[in-house]
C-alpha cells in the first residue's frame, strides 16, 4: 500500500511516495485525509466562531438593554450553552465527515502544486485497468513529490483564537447579566406577591369591619345593607373580579339611595332658622347654638336638660315676642312643605304657645314642656339620621378603597365603620376633638439648663440671687451625649414607622402617634 | 505501437516527445515563427484530425502545409478551391477509356483527395456542393464515386485554409463540415523579428530544404500511444462540462454564452478536446490527462463549433472572447473544488 508522509511541523519536507504492490488497490490517503479533515475543521470553525460570537453579543445586548421577562431570561440561559453545543456539533460534523479520495487528491494536488497527479492516481483503479500506465504514473508522482519541498501545513489562525476568546468572555458576561436579570425578576415577583397579599389583607379588613358592624349595630336598615357584603366576600373568595365589581356596584347603589333619602328628610336647611327662633326663649341658648352648628345630638341633649328644668314650676321669658310666633309658624310651614310633618307639628305647637303668651312675655313651664319634648324627639331623630348618613358615606368610601385595591392601585386607608359608629369607644365623636393634640401632647425634654445671677459684693451684706431655668432645655439638650441619644431615637422611630407592617385600618393613626411622640427638639438638631 | 512492445512506457513517451520535437524543428527550418500554429497543426495530425487554418494571405499557410507533408515524407496534393470547382475535381472521376483494341472500359481517375496530406486552399471559395464532397473523406477516410467506395491513403489529413477578409463571392462552410475540422487555427501576423527572418530566408539565393524526419507509420504509432493515454473520470466529466457549457440552454453556460451563442459545440468537440488533451499530456511527459491539458486545447477545438447569434456580431464579439471567459470560469470552478 502506497503512502504519503507529510509534515505539518516546521520541517516541511515530503518524505516519500511508494507505489502499491497491488495495482488494483486504492492508494492510501490516510495522512492526506487527516490533513484535509483538520483543514476543514479549521476553515469552518471561523464562520462558526464568528456566528457564535455575534449571537452571544446580540443576546448580551438584549440582556443589558432591555428588562426581560422570566421566560426570555430562561431562554437565553438555555441558548448560551445551546450555542456552544451547536458550534461543537458543527465542527465535530466537519471533523467526523470522511472526505472522499477524490476530494483529498484534488486538494493535495493544489497544495503541493501537482497537475492532477494524485487525482488521477486516486481514480486509476476504476478507470484504467492497465497496470503499465498506473505504474508509470506512480513512478512519476513519486519523483515529483520527492522533488517538491512543500508541505500541507494547517494552522489554527490567530483570528479564530481571538473569536474563541471573545465567545468565552461573552458567554461568561451573558451568564452574569442573565443572573442579574433573574434576580431582578424574582425580586419583582416577591414584591408583587407581597402587594397582592397586602391588598387581600386590606380587603379582608374592610369586610371584617362590615361584618363586625353588622353584628353590633342596632340599625336594622344598615344591618341589612352591609349584610349584603357576604355576596362580595363570596365573589372575592372565588377570585371572580366581575362578580365582585357587580356586588360592589349594587351595594354602592343602595348606599347612594339611602344617602339621598336621608338628605331629603334632613332639617339642615332649616337648622339656622329654627335656631334663631329658639334663641328668643330664655334657657334655650345652648340648644339653639348646638342646632345652629347642626349638632343634633348636642341639641337633643340640651333639649333633655331643658325638659328637666321645665318640669319645675315657673315660667320662661321670651324675647322678640311679636315676631317669634310668626317665625316659628313659618318654619313649621317650611317643614310641612318639605314633608317633615312631625317637625312641622312640634314647631306649630311651639308657635301657638308663643302666640298665646305673647302679651305676657313669658311662657309657663308646663305649657312649654310638651313643645320641648317634641323638639327633643325631632333632634334625636335627626341625630340618628345623620349617623346613618355618615355610615353610608363611610361604606361608600370603603367600597372605593376596595375597588382601588382590587385594581392594584394604592389608596389611603378608609375610616372604619365600627370605629365611627356610636356603639364603640370613640363613638360618633371620634376625631372631632379640638382641644390640644388628639393623640396627646409631644413629649418635652427634661430641663437641662440652670443659671444663677448674683448681685452685690462678696462678703458684704445680703445679696440678690436670681435663678433662671430654661423650660425646654433644647439648646443644652442638643449638645453632647443627649444629642446622640436624640438622633438615635429619631432614627429608630423613623425606621420603625417605615419598616413595621402596620394594620391597614390603623396605619395612619399609629404612624401619626409615633411621629407625635418624637422629641420636639428633633427639628432643631443641626 | 504494437501490443508486443516491451519498451518501458517512459521511453515510449520520451520517443513521442522526441519525434514531435524533431518534426516541429524540421518544419520550423522553413516556417519562421508561427510556433503555436505549427504545434497545434502537428497535434491535430497526430490525433488524426483535420485543420482549418484561417488567416490573411501571405502568412505562410500553404507553406506550412507543404512543409508538413515534406517532413513526414507523405504524398501531398493541393486543390485551389474556386467557385467553378466541381466535386469530381476533388474526388476523381470515372473515364471511358479505349484500350486501342476497340474495347472500351471505365477507369477511375483519382482526384487530389487520394493523398496523405490534402491542402484545400481557400476552401470557402468553392460551392457548398464541392465543399460537401470532402465530408465523407474527412470523416470516414474513404470516398464513394460511381457507386464504388474507395479507401483513402492513411494517414489522411485535410489542411484547409480560408481568408477572413474577402468575403465577397465566398461560401461560408456549413456547420456540418466545420464540425469535421479537429482544430480551427487562427494564423497570426508574424512579429517584427520573425518578419525580418522571413525576408532574409526567402530572398536569399539558396532556400533551405526540408528533410523528411518521420514516416507515416511512425505518425500512426504516435497516434496510438497518445490514444492509449488514460483520462480519468473527473477529467472526462470536466471535458463534458466544458463542451456542455457552450450551449446557451445548459445550466453550466455563462451569461455571455446564454446571450451571444445560438448553438453550442457538438459531442464531436468533446472527443476532439479529449484527444487533443491526451497529446498535450503526452508532450508534457505525463501519464494522465490533466485539467490544464483540456484548457490548453479548448479554444482551437471549440471556436469553430460555436455558432454566434446576431447580437454577438452586432456587439463585435467573437467566439474566442466568449471562450476565454468560459475557460476562466471553468478554471476558477475547478480550483474551487480543491478548496
Amino acid at each position: 500500500m502506497g503512502c504519503f508522509e507529510f509534515s505539518t511541523g516546521k520541517d516541511p519536507s515530503i518524505k516519500s511516495l511508494e507505489a502499491p504492490n497491488d495495482m488494483n488497490s486504492v492508494p492510501d490517503f490516510t495522512w492526506l485525509r487527516k490533513q484535509r479533515t483538520w483543514e476543514k475543521v479549521v476553515r469552518w470553525s471561523w464562520p462558526v466562531l464568528v456566528g457564535m460570537t455575534v449571537s452571544l453579543a446580540a443576546l448580551l445586548a438584549v440582556g443589558v438593554v432591555w428588562p426581560l421577562k422570566q421566560s426570555a431570561v430562561l431562554a437565553i440561559f438555555v441558548m448560551i450553552p445551546a450555542l456552544w453545543i451547536l458550534a461543537g456539533l458543527l465542527i465535530l460534523g466537519f471533523a467526523l465527515r470522511k472526505p472522499s479520495d477524490s476530494e483529498v487528491a484534488k486538494r493535495a494536488d493544489r497544495v503541493i502544486g501537482l497537475d492532477d497527479d494524485l487525482l488521477s492516481l486516486s481514480e486509476y483503479p476504476d478507470t484504467i485497468p492497465s497496470a503499465e500506465w498506473r505504474d508509470a504514473a506512480w513512478r512519476r508522482a513519486s519523483e515529483l513529490v520527492a522533488a517538491r519541498k512543500q508541505t500541507w501545513k494547517v494552522e489554527f489562525p490567530r483570528r479564530n483564537i481571538v473569536f474563541l476568546g471573545a465567545a468565552v468572555c461573552l458567554s461568561i458576561a451573558g451568564v452574569v447579566v442573565m443572573t442579574g436579570q433573574w434576580n431582578r425578576i424574582a425580586g419583582q415577583k416577591a414584591e408583587l406577591v407581597a402587594k397582592q397579599a397586602e391588598r387581600a389583607e386590606a380587603a379582608e379588613e374592610i369586610l371584617e369591619d362590615w361584618e363586625e358592624f353588622v353584628e353590633t349595630t342596632e340599625d336594622q336598615e344598615l344591618k341589612q345593607l352591609f349584610a349584603d357584603a357576604s355576596a362580595l366576600r363570596q365573589a372575592l373568595d372565588q377570585e371572580d373580579p366581575m362578580a365582585a365589581m357587580l356586588a360592589m356596584n349594587q351595594m354602592e347603589a343602595k348606599l347612594s339611595s339611602l344617602q339621598e333619602s336621608l338628605s331629603a328628610q334632613s332639617m339642615d336647611a332649616q337648622a339656622a332658622g329654627i335656631a334663631e327662633a329658639l334663641e328668643a326663649f330664655e334657657g334655650m341658648g345652648a340648644m339653639s347654638a348646638a342646632l345652629r352648628n347642626q349638632n343634633y345630638e348636642a341639641a337633643a341633649a340640651e333639649a333633655e336638660k331643658l325638659q328637666k328644668e321645665l318640669a319645675k314650676p315657673g315660667s320662661t321669658n321670651m324675647r322678640r315676642k311679636e315676631a317669634l310666633a310668626e317665625m316659628l309658624a313659618n318654619e313649621a310651614q317650611t317643614a310641612k312643605s318639605r314633608g317633615n310633618s312631625s317637625l312641622s307639628d312640634a314647631l306649630s305647637k311651639l308657635s301657638e304657645t308663643a302666640q298665646r303668651n305673647s302679651q305676657k312675655g313669658s311662657v309657663p313651664n308646663e305649657e312649654l314642656q310638651p313643645c320641648a319634648n317634641g323638639l327633643c324627639e325631632q333632634f334625636s331623630k335627626e341625630s340618628t339620621m345623620k349617623a346613618r348618613g355618615r355610615m353610608a358615606a363611610i361604606g361608600k368610601s370603603q367600597l372605593d378603597a376596595l375597588r382601588s385595591r382590587l385594581r392594584g392601585e394604592e389608596c389611603e386607608a378608609p375610616p372604619s365603620l365600627c370605629q365611627s359608629s356610636g356603639n364603640n369607644p370613640g363613638g360618633q365623636q371620634a376625631g372631632k376633638g379640638t382641644d390640644g393634640q388628639p393623640l396627646g401632647d409631644p413629649t418635652e425634654l427634661a430641663q437641662a439648663s440652670h443659671s444663677e445671677k448674683v448681685t452685690g459684693v462678696l462678703g458684704e451684706g445680703e445679696s440678690e440671687v436670681t435663678v433662671s431655668s430654661t423650660n425646654s432645655g433644647t439648646s443644652a439638650a442638643a449638645g453632647g451625649a443627649t444629642k446622640a441619644d436624640i438622633s438615635e431615637y429619631f432614627d429608630l422611630s423613623q425606621k420603625a414607622v417605615a419598616d413595621e407592617a402596620l394594620p391597614l385600618a390603623h396605619r395612619r393613626t399609629i404612624r401619626t402617634y409615633f411621629e407625635r411622640i418624637r422629641p420636639v427638639a428633633e427639628t432643631q438638631i443641626p | 505501437m504494437s501490443h508486443e512492445d516491451t519498451t518501458p512506457l517512459e521511453t515510449r513517451l520520451a520517443n513521442f516527445q522526441h519525434r514531435f520535437g524533431a518534426l516541429r524543428s524540421a518544419i520550423q527550418t522553413v516556417v519562421i515563427g508561427q510556433d503555436e500554429t505549427v504545434r497545434l497543426t502537428l497535434m491535430a495530425m497526430v490525433a488524426g484530425g483535420h485543420v482549418l487554418l484561417e488567416g490573411v494571405p501571405g502568412l505562410g499557410k500553404t507553406l506550412l502545409v507543404k512543409s508538413i507533408a515534406a517532413a513526414l515524407h507523405l504524398r501531398f496534393q493541393r486543390v485551389q478551391f474556386t467557385p467553378d470547382l466541381m466535386p469530381s475535381d476533388v474526388l476523381g472521376t470515372t473515364l471511358l477509356v479505349d484500350d486501342g483494341h476497340g474495347h472500351h472500359h471505365f477507369r477511375f481517375e483519382p482526384g487530389p483527395v487520394f493523398a496523405n496530406v490534402l491542402l484545400g486552399d481557400e476552401i470557402n471559395r468553392a460551392t457548398p456542393k464541392t465543399q460537401s464532397a470532402l465530408l465523407e473523406a474527412m470523416q470516414e477516410g474513404h470516398v464513394t464515386v460511381g457507386g464504388e467506395t474507395r479507401p483513402l491513403l492513411q494517414p489522411f489529413f485535410v489542411l484547409a485554409t480560408q481568408n477572413p477578409l474577402e468575403m465577397e463571392g465566398t461560401y461560408p462552410l456549413p456547420e456540418a463540415q466545420m464540425d469535421r475540422f479537429f482544430f480551427q487555427i487562427i494564423v497570426p501576423y508574424p512579429t517584427e523579428d520573425e518578419f525580418s527572418r522571413i525576408l532574409e530566408l526567402t530572398t536569399a539565393a539558396t532556400k533551405p530544404e526540408i528533410q523528411a524526419v518521420m514516416t507515416g507509420e511512425e505518425l500512426l504509432e504516435m497516434r496510438a500511444l497518445a490514444a492509449s493515454l488514460p483520462a480519468t473520470e473527473t477529467i472526462r466529466n470536466r471535458a463534458v462540462r466544458l463542451v456542455m457549457a457552450t450551449h446557451p440552454d445548459s445550466p453550466h453556460a455563462t451569461p455571455e454564452i446564454k446571450r451571444y451563442v445560438r448553438y453550442g459545440a457538438s459531442p464531436r468537440a468533446g472527443q476532439a478536446c479529449l484527444a487533443a488533451a491526451k497529446i498535450s499530456a503526452a508532450l508534457a511527459g505525463r501519464f494522465h490527462v490533466s485539467s490544464q491539458d483540456l484548457l490548453s486545447v479548448a479554444i482551437p477545438v471549440l471556436r469553430h463549433r460555436m455558432i454566434m447569434n446576431f447580437e454577438a456580431q452586432a456587439d463585435g464579439l467573437n467566439a474566442d472572447r466568449i471562450l476565454h471567459s468560459l475557460l476562466a470560469g471553468c478554471e476558477t470552478a475547478w480550483a474551487k473544488e480543491a478548496e
